[in-house]
């Protein structure tokens, strides 16, 4: 079953098309990575989804439920986190979750269990002071807490790690992961190291349009563009064989790096060959010859390219 | 000044509340010393010298938000 | 309705804890004071500074009505103070973006509206009473006179600020900060004025209930001249409340 479904989602503003024709959905009990350059439309996205924004066309379902734009029904699904969250200053954590509490209609006591639960998974716990001394990352944990109170069955996280340290993001990560079975996630970011931490799905936006989506592992499979590395004795070495006649024509788009040059190609194994039969010719024996896994690093600068 | 005296007990809780604001702007300056505009001087001397305007122009306009 | 309460009880700890109810409580505490206290000395003080030998006209007995005409004067003004105070009660939400979290929890946009609308009026009425309690208090132990429609009077600059405080969220809504909010409400009250030089409006236009109070007082006014602009008013406060709700379920946030 899907959570969350978008179906030929445009969004212009003025003359500009942010999001053009967009569809993909989010199965359940996935952490799904929205990946995608600063401006390429991922906030755009999710306040549509949210109901904050209007869509020019298109359809959006949360839990089966279509999305009205204004109107706040089918959020009762949803736990957001904003990129940047912004709250009362002159609350404490607990009372900020408590109106929180109030508002989606849960009861006093089942809010006071949860804000306690949650406050100390995500470290807050010890936190009893007004919000507006806060540091960035303590606001984004406190943005976790209530985006989870109503225990959500989907929960949308805008670039929650962009902004903070290393440190901060892995905590941010862990307790991302730790929700995982009970929520769907759905976080966007740009940080691609932290979409191969914990995401099982990824979708690449692009100019307003989905160029990349799937799982991890599928992604990597369909996208094989395989990274062959070659390293030799001396430099010397290293040009004497790209200048060999029969292998000249491989190496004109190689990257080269100290002893070492890199080739990518989607058809590994004739490169492999002529790369041997080269070294059969010339006599002069690699060091070391090896094939890179492919990296969404890779993939995604493909895509965007 | 006889005038003053005879009126003392009407003015007293005037002068009272006019402190309070004075001293209440002047605790929450000290103990926030971030403003969203002027610094800590210039907001005591507002606060002190212009009575009842002072504060409240403290308290709406250069009162801190973090 | 659960939602309703929990807003409404938010916006009064706001008032609380940002200092914004100490400022209005105390200021229009103190005025409730001055009024009639500069009612009472102010003819003295003249007279006293007056040199020796020059009879001063303003020198009459201090009269009630002297510490109501200071009241309605001064309201004017502590009117403009609640506004400013509390003009960024809708404008700074949408402009720091804090009901993020609480529309995307499901509170529905008309709730935000009620709330903020509820919880102003309360605040200006208990701040209202204070002033009048006050004023009224001393000016019956410091001055004698006898005056008629008092409740009646102070009830129609009371409606004549919900009026204002109605402008101000609407304008809140439409421009999203507090300068659209503020030049809403001084366009509209400018608007008024200007309505007034026309004698056929000025009868019936709401600035009556600031501005004829006195008269109602000292009985030269009759209560029948203010139904009209009561009603209209009350249509106006509707129709600004409605138009805030109408035009904040369409804002894009």
């Amino acid at each position: 079953m899907s959570i969350l479904t978008i179906e030929n989602l445009t969004k212009n503003f003025g003359e500009h098309t942010i999001i053009n024709n967009l569809s993909f959905s989010v199965p359940e009990n996935t952490i799904y990575g929205f990946l995608g350059q600063n401006g390429a439309g991922k906030t755009t996205t999710m306040k549509m989804v949210l109901g904050l924004l209007k869509p020019t066309s298109g359809r959006i379902f949360v839990c089966q439920e279509q999305v009205a734009y204004g109107q706040a029904k089918t959020n009762r699904h949803i736990g957001y986190l904003p990129d940047v969250p912004e709250f009362y200053g002159y609350m404490k954590p607990m009372e900020y979750l408590a109106l929180c509490g109030e508002i989606t209609g849960l009861d006093r006591r089942t809010v006071a269990l949860r804000s306690e639960e949650l406050l100390s998974l995500v470290g807050l716990d010890k936190a009893n002071k007004r919000i507006k001394g806060f540091s960035r990352g303590m606001k984004q944990r406190l943005g976790i807490a209530q985006a989870l109170l109503s225990e959500p069955e989907l929960l949308i996280c805008d670039e929650p790690t962009s902004a903070l340290d290393p440190v901060g993001r892995k905590e941010i990560l862990d307790i991302l992961l730790s929700v995982k079975g009970k929520t769907t996630v759905v976080f966007s970011t740009h940080i691609l190291s932290d979409v191969e931490r914990i995401c099982d799905h990824v979708a690449v936006l692009h100019k307003g349009s989905l160029v990349l989506n799937g799982t991890l592992s599928q992604l990597k499979q369909s996208h094989r563009l395989d990274t062959l590395q070659i390293e030799f004795r001396s430099l010397d070495d290293l040009k004497r064989y790209t200048n060999d006649d029969s292998i000249r024509m491989l190496f004109q788009n190689a990257e080269y790096a100290k002893c070492s040059v890199t080739l990518r190609s989607h058809d590994i194994n004739s490169v492999l060959a002529q790369v041997y039969n080269a070294v059969h010719a010339t006599k002069i024996y690699p060091i070391k010859l090896e094939i890179l896994e492919p990296t969404l690093e890779n993939m995604f600068m493909e895509v965007v390219k | 000044m006889d005038m003053l005296i005879e009126y003392l007990p009407f003015l007293i809780p005037v002068i009272l509340m006019e402190l309070l604001l004075s001293l209440t702007a002047l605790i929450h300056i000290f103990r926030h010393p971030h403003y969203k505009f002027g610094n800590k001087p210039v907001w005591i001397v507002i606060v002190l010298f212009c009575q009842i305007i002072g504060p409240i122009i403290y308290f709406v306009f250069g009162r801190g938000e973090e | 309705m659960k939602a309703f309460w929990a807003m409404t009880k938010k916006e009064f700890l706001e008032s609380i804890r940002t200092y914004k109810l100490f400022i209005v409580v105390v200021v229009f505490l103190l005025f409730g004071m001055l009024n009639p206290i500069t009612a009472k000395i102010m003819p003295k003080l003249l007279t006293s500074f007056m040199p020796e030998g020059m009879t001063v006209a303003l020198a009459k007995e201090p009269h009630a009505i002297d510490s109501w005409i200071q009241f309605y004067k001064n309201m004017s003004t502590q009117l403009i103070l609640f506004i400013v105070v509390f003009s960024g009660i809708v404008a700074n939400e949408l402009s720091k973006g804090t009901l993020i979290n609480m529309l995307t929890k499901g509170l529905a946009r008309k709730t935000v509206i009620l709330s903020k609308f509820t919880a102003t009026i309360s605040l200006w009425s208990v701040s209202y009473l204070i002033c009048f309690g006050t004023t009224y208090a001393y000016t019956t132990y410091l001055l004698p006179g006898e005056l008629s429609n008092m409740a009646f009077s102070a009830f129609c600059m009371w409606i004549f600020g919900i009026l204002q405080i109605s402008i101000m969220l609407l304008g809140g809504v439409l421009f999203g900060n507090i300068y659209g909010s503020l030049l809403l409400t001084g366009g509209f009250t400018g608007l008024l004025m200007l309505f007034n030089i026309v004698p056929k409006f000025a009868e019936h236009s709401p600035y009556l209930l600031s501005s004829e109070n006195v008269p109602l007082l000292a009985a030269k006014a009759d209560v029948s001249d203010f139904y009209v602009p009561i009603v209209i008013t009350l249509v106006l406060i509707f129709f600004f409340l409605a138009s805030s709700v109408a035009s904040f379920d369409r804002k894009q946030i």
